[in-house]
C-alpha cells in the first residue's frame, strides 16, 4: 500500500489514478496532519512507500520525510518537487528519500519510481526480520552456551565473547547417564544461522548417539561421513566450493573413575592440569575438522585425572589474539578467565577479529591443604627450534607480563634465566635438536604461596651423570660447564630431577622479599 | 665488541657490548680469543684483564662458560680478572655460581 500526501487535490487525484494503474492500492492524504491520523489507525507496517509533495501548508514534505526516517526508517518514500526546488535534493536524501520526481509527474516514472520505493522497503523490513531472528538464535545460545551440569560437582568457568550475533562456537557439558559426561567444544564455519543450526543439530546427533553408548570416536566419523555425503551429493560448483565443517574438541569424563577421553578434529586441543603443576595437552598431533577427509577421527587419548585437576578449552579466535600478541595462549585464558571473576573484560581483548570461548572445568575440587597451581604458560617445542631461543624467551617475558604483572621484569629475571637454561637442554639433549622430538613447558602458579611452579620435559633419555654432583663439581673446580645447574639451585626455592634429568620442576617464590639472597 | 689494547698498561679492557648468551656466545668467543691469543696481546705487559659487562642484562650458563674459559686463559698466563657488571641480577648470577671466588667481581655504581 501506498501513503499519498498532497495538498492540491487535481494532483493528489491525478497521482492516485496513476499508481493505481500501475497496480498499487493507495491511501490518500491532503497533508502531514492528515497522514500522520490516518496512521493513527493502521499500523505503519501495512505502508510499502509513501509518495508526498513537497509544498504544502503547515508541515511540508520535509518534515514528513524526517518524522519517517525516526520513526520507520525502512520505510522508503517518493518527494515530488516543482521547479526552482532543486535545492531540496540534498535534504531530502539526507532524510532517506529513495527518488524524487519533478512536477508535473510522468506516470511511467511515478509508477517505476513506486515499485523501487516498495521493493526496497520490503527488502529492508526482510532483512531487519532476519538480523532480529539472528539475535534471538545468539541469544539463546549464549543463554545454552556451558550448558548446566547439576549436583555434577563440576565446575565450569566461561567467557564467551562473540563477535557476532549468531554462530557456530559452542561450549556445553552434558549429563549422559550415571556418573558420564560430554565435555564438548566446537566451532561451525561461518556466522551465520545455517552455521548456529548446524552446531545445535551436531550437539543433539553427538549427545544422542552417546547416551546410546556409541563410542566418540565412532560418533565423530559418522558425522564427518554424513557431512562429506552432503558435500558430494550436491551437484552446484558453487555450492561445493562452500564446504560445511565443524571442528570439535569432545571429552569424555566417567566422574566415578576420573577416566578422560579425548577426541579433536581441527580443535584447539584442551588442556589437562593436574592442580600440582603438570599440564598436558590433549592432543598432540594437529588434526581436521569433520567434514574435509575421510578418516580424519584419531582413537581418543584416554587419561586418569587426578584430584583437583582441571580442564581448558578455547577456541581459535583465542590462539589468533595470543599470536597477534607474541604470548601464549594458555595466558591469554587465563587473563580472560581471571577478568571474568571480577566481571571485567581484558583492553587486549580489543584486538579480537573473532569470537572468543575460554571454558575452565575443574573435575573434582581441590583437595584440601593442597596448594592450586593454575597453569599461566603451555608450550611444545620442537629440538630445532632451540637455535631461536631468544625469540621464544621475549614470548615468555611478555606472557609473565600479562598473567603475572605483579611479578614485574625484576620478578620475573630468575625464573626466565633457569626455564632458559633447562629449555636449551630439553632441545638440544633431550630433544637432539631435531624438529620431530618435542619438549614441554608447563609454568603454573598458585596464589596462596605465591609459587611459580615450572615444568620442562623431554622424550630424551636423561642424563647418565649426577646432576648435583656435577653443579659441586662446577664451582669447585672451574670446569666450563654446567654452570646453569648452580644457577637454578641458587635461584629456584625448589629443584628437582626426574628420569635423570628429562624432567626437570623448579619452584619460584614470587615474593622478591622472600628470594634468596646472594649473601 | 670494545678492547683497549694499550699493552703497556697492566690493565687489558675487555667490554662485551650487550647480555652474553647461548644464542651469541660463539661470536663473542670468536672476538674476545682472537684478541687474547694475538701475539701482540700475549706478549704485552698486561697482568688484569677488566671486563666491562655493564651493558649485559642477562648472562646464561653458555656465557658464564665462556667467561670460566676467559678466567682460566688469564691465569694460566698468570695473571688475574676483573668484572664490572651493571645488572643487579647479573651480579648475583656470578655470586650463585661462584664466580665471584675465581675474579674480582664488581658491581657499577
Amino acid at each position: 500500500m501506498i501513503l499519498l500526501v498532497d495538498d492540491d487535490s487535481i494532483s493528489r487525484r491525478l497521482l492516485n489514478a496513476f499508481l493505481q494503474r500501475g497496480g498499487f492500492e493507495v491511501v490518500m492524504a491532503e497533508g502531514v496532519d492528515h497522514a500522520l491520523t490516518l496512521l493513527e489507525s493502521r499500523p505503519l507496517e501495512a505502508i510499502d512507500a509513501v509518495v508526498t509533495d513537497y509544498r504544502m501548508p503547515g508541515k511540508d514534505g520535509l518534515w514528513l520525510l524526517a518524522w519517517l526516517q525516526k520513526t520507520d526508517p525502512r520505510l522508503s518514500a517518493i518527494m515530488v518537487t516543482a521547479e526552482g526546488e532543486k535545492h531540496l535534493v540534498t535534504a531530502t536524501l539526507r532524510h532517506g528519500v529513495c527518488d524524487f520526481l519533478d512536477k508535473p509527474v510522468d506516470a511511467r516514472a511515478l509508477v517505476a519510481a513506486a515499485e523501487k520505493a516498495v521493493e526496497l522497503t520490503r527488502h529492508r523490513r526482510s532483512q531487519a526480520r532476519a538480523e532480529s531472528d539472528i539475535r534471538a538464535v545468539g541469544l539463546i545460545q549464549r543463554q545454552m552456551v556451558g550448558g548446566a551440569l547439576p549436583d555434577s560437582g563440576l565446575d565450569i568457568a566461561m567467557c564467551y565473547l562473540p563477535m557476532h550475533e549468531a554462530g557456530g562456537d559452542y561450549f556445553i557439558g552434558m549429563p549422559l547417564g550415571g556418573d558420564r559426561f560430554l565435555l564438548m567444544a566446537t566451532d561451525v564455519s561461518g556466522h551465520d544461522l545455517s552455521a548456529a543450526y548446524l552446531s545445535s543439530y551436531f550437539q543433539g546427533f553427538v549427545r544422542g548417539m552417546l547416551e546410546a553408548r556409541t563410542p566418540i570416536e565412532s560418533v565423530l566419523s559418522k558425522f564427518n561421513d554424513h557431512l562429506l555425503e552432503e558435500a558430494s551429493r550436491s551437484d552446484s560448483d558453487a555450492t561445493r566450493a562452500q564446504i560445511t565443517s565443524v571442528a570439535v574438541a569432545a571429552v569424555l569424563l566417567n566422574r566415578e573413575e576420573l577416566g578422560l577421553q579425548s577426541v579433536t578434529c581441527g580443535f584447539p586441543a584442551p588442556v589437562y592440569s593436574d592442580g600440582a603443576g603438570r599440564v598436558q595437552s590433549l592432543s598432540e598431533e594437529g588434526s581436521s575438522p569433520l567434514g574435509w577427509f575421510p578418516d580424519t577421527v584419531a582413537p581418543p587419548l584416554q587419561i586418569r585425572a587426578e584430584t583437583g585437576s582441571s580442564l581448558y578449552f578455547w577456541t581459535d579466535g583465542l590462539e589468533d589474539v595470543a599470536s597477534e600478541m607474541g604470548v601464549l595462549p594458555m595466558t591469554c585464558a587465563y587473563d580472560l578467565l581471571r577478568a571474568r571473576a571480577t566481571g571485567s573484560t581484558p583492553l587486549w581483548m580489543k584486538r579480537a577479529a573473532d569470537d572468543i570461548l575460554v571454558a575452565r572445568v575443574a573435575l573434582t575440587p581441590p583437595a584440601k591443604g593442597r596448594p592450586e597451581f593454575i597453569p599461566i604458560l603451555h608450550a611444545r617445542y620442537p629440538g630445532c627450534d632451540w637455535e631461536r631461543i631468544d625469540a621464544i624467551q621475549d614470548v615468555w617475558t611478555r606472557s609473565f607480563r600479562l598473567a603475572l604483572p605483579e611479578l614485574g621484569d625484576e620478578g620475573s629475571y630468575d625464573i626466565l634465566l633457569c626455564l632458559r637454561e633447562v629449555v636449551i637442554n630439553a632441545l638440544k639433549h633431550g630433544c637432539r635438536g631435531q624438529a620431530d622430538s618435542c619438549a614441554t613447558l608447563m609454568i603454573s602458579w598458585d596464589s596462596s604461596s605465591a609459587t611459580v611452579r615450572v615444568i620442562v620435559s623431554d622424550p630424551g633419555p636423561g642424563h647418565d651423570f649426577d646432576w648435583m654432583e656435577h653443579a659441586r663439581a662446577a664451582a669447585d673446580q672451574l670446569i666450563d660447564a654446567h654452570r646453569g645447574l648452580m644457577m637454578i639451585n641458587g635461584m629456584a626455592a625448589r629443584f628437582e630431577t626426574k628420569r635423570k634429568g628429562a624432567w626437570v620442576e623448579m619452584d619460584f617464590n614470587a615474593n622478591p622479599a622472600l628470594k634468596k639472597r646472594a649473601s | 665488541m670494545k678492547h683497549n689494547l694499550d699493552l703497556s698498561s697492566a690493565v687489558l679492557n675487555v667490554g662485551f657490548p650487550g647480555d652474553v648468551l647461548s644464542s651469541n656466545v660463539d661470536e663473542l668467543r670468536h672476538s674476545v680469543f682472537g684478541v687474547l691469543e694475538s701475539p701482540a696481546v700475549k706478549s704485552g705487559a698486561w697482568s688484569t684483564l677488566r671486563l666491562d659487562l655493564t651493558g649485559a642484562k642477562m648472562v646464561d650458563s653458555a656465557g658464564l662458560n665462556l667467561i670460566v674459559s676467559i678466567i682460566k686463559a688469564v691465569k694460566a698466563r698468570g695473571g688475574q680478572v676483573r668484572a664490572t657488571v651493571g645488572n643487579p641480577n647479573v651480579y648475583r648470577t656470578f655470586i650463585f655460581t661462584r664466580l665471584d671466588k675465581q675474579l674480582d667481581l664488581a658491581q657499577a655504581a
